[in-house]
């Protein structure tokens, strides 16, 4: 079900390069600021799923604000002379490692959690034919 | 078997998580860069930055042209010094003779003692200068004519060095020296005695005298201590003349 999100991105990509999108002017340096902050907003909504606290407004309105946060930041920061670019990718990169580590953990409680459930499921089929066995014989003898 | 990554119960997540991933790939893809955008995109970026990226660009280029020119300069080095090792008394005498050679031909910078002239057109002449009111380029040529004379070793005109294929002509308004036009005023260098070529130069009924009964303010002659004359800087190219192998007795 993670996988989903991940196919839509390859997706997405596709449909770019089929209708031959490519930036060329001064708003790629934006798209690509907008660029990380979507990255981070699909993490934290990924995380949030598992958190078990999803909420569709607040993913959306995140996704939005974030990516035009991130436009304004780096405009002003042309308009004052700062470089402001490197200051929202590292905010965004932190943020985006935050939320993988947590969807890491989710992720292999998840698995532990499975391996658990199959050994369980495991040993209670060989009690169930350990324990069906004898009544069998059982019953074959009195036939 | 059970896929581990299903067990998240809650599904309203997916629609929007998935559609704004297809958004994200979209813009990741738009933003890429590439060959072909790659120098607009530089084009758009703030002066500063651009400028920075050019300087870095120049400066690998200028690098490389600098390793190879100190490859071939290094070779060039190696040859030098294994032909003076091979021979290393001759080849220091032929390379002084051949600077003594380049010092007399004119080709060399030379500093030394010496007589400074300086020749120009009188300011007191008014608005319709006399012919004696003018210097002209039969002055300058008897003024080095004169100072070879009096004992210069090497004279230069306005920084034109005079060497024997020297040209000293008018044209128009100003003189050719070397083929190199300067103006009034002429300072004309000599290196010498400066002793002997300041009597030699002054002298009653000399040059000086005569350029000066226009107006003495016309020439003015002075001992110097120490000057400087640059060398030779126009061709020394031969198209027809051959240096015969056998000579003639």
């Amino acid at each position: 079900m993670i996988l989903i999100p991940i196919l839509f991105l390859a997706i997405g990509m596709m449909v770019a390069s089929f209708l031959n999108v490519s930036m060329a002017d001064a708003n790629a340096l934006y798209l690509a600021v907008a660029c990380i902050a979507g990255l981070d907003t699909i993490l934290g909504g990924i995380r949030s799923a598992y958190e078990k606290n999803f909420q569709n407004d607040v993913f959306i309105t995140g996704f939005v604000v974030n990516i035009l946060v991130s436009f304004a930041l780096v405009w002003f920061g042309f308009k004052i002379g700062i470089e402001l670019t490197p200051v929202v990718a590292l905010i965004m990169g932190m943020r985006i490692f935050n939320n993988l580590s947590s969807i890491r953990r989710h992720l292999i409680r998840e698995f532990n959690d499975w391996i658990a459930k199959i050994r369980q499921a495991r040993k209670e089929q060989t009690e169930n034919s350990e324990s069906v066995a004898p009544a069998q014989s059982l019953l074959e003898g009195i036939d | 078997m059970i896929n581990p990554f299903l067990r998240i119960h809650n599904e309203k997540w997916i629609v929007p998580v998935s559609t704004l991933s297809a958004v994200l790939g979209f813009m990741i893809f738009a933003s890429w860069i590439t060959k072909g955008n790659y120098d607009k995109r530089v084009k758009s970026l703030p002066p500063a930055m651009q400028a920075q990226l050019e300087k870095g660009l120049i400066d690998l280029e200028k690098y490389k042209a600098l390793e190879i020119e100190v490859g071939t300069l290094r070779a060039r080095a190696t040859a030098l010094e294994r032909a003076v090792a091979d021979n290393s008394k001759g080849s220091s005498t032929l390379n002084e003779q051949l600077q003594e050679m380049k010092a007399f031909a004119g080709l060399t910078e030379l500093e030394g003692p010496g007589v400074k002239v300086i020749l120009k057109d009188n300011a007191q002449a008014g608005l319709m200068p006399q012919d004696g009111d003018l210097i002209h380029d039969i002055d300058v040529l008897r003024v080095t004519n004169e100072l070879y004379n009096a004992g210069a070793e090497a004279i230069s005109v306005n920084g034109q060095r005079l060497v024997g294929i020297t040209d000293i002509r008018c044209a128009g308004t100003i003189i050719n020296v070397n083929g190199v036009k300067v103006a009034s005023p002429f300072v004309i260098s000599a290196i010498g005695d400066p002793e002997m070529i300041y009597s030699g130069f002054t002298m009653n009924g000399g040059v000086m005298a005569e350029i000066a009964s226009a107006s003495p303010s016309m020439i003015q002659a002075t001992k110097e201590k120490m000057l400087r004359i640059p060398p030779f800087l126009g061709s020394t190219t031969r198209k027809f003349g051959v240096v015969p192998k056998v000579t003639k007795k």
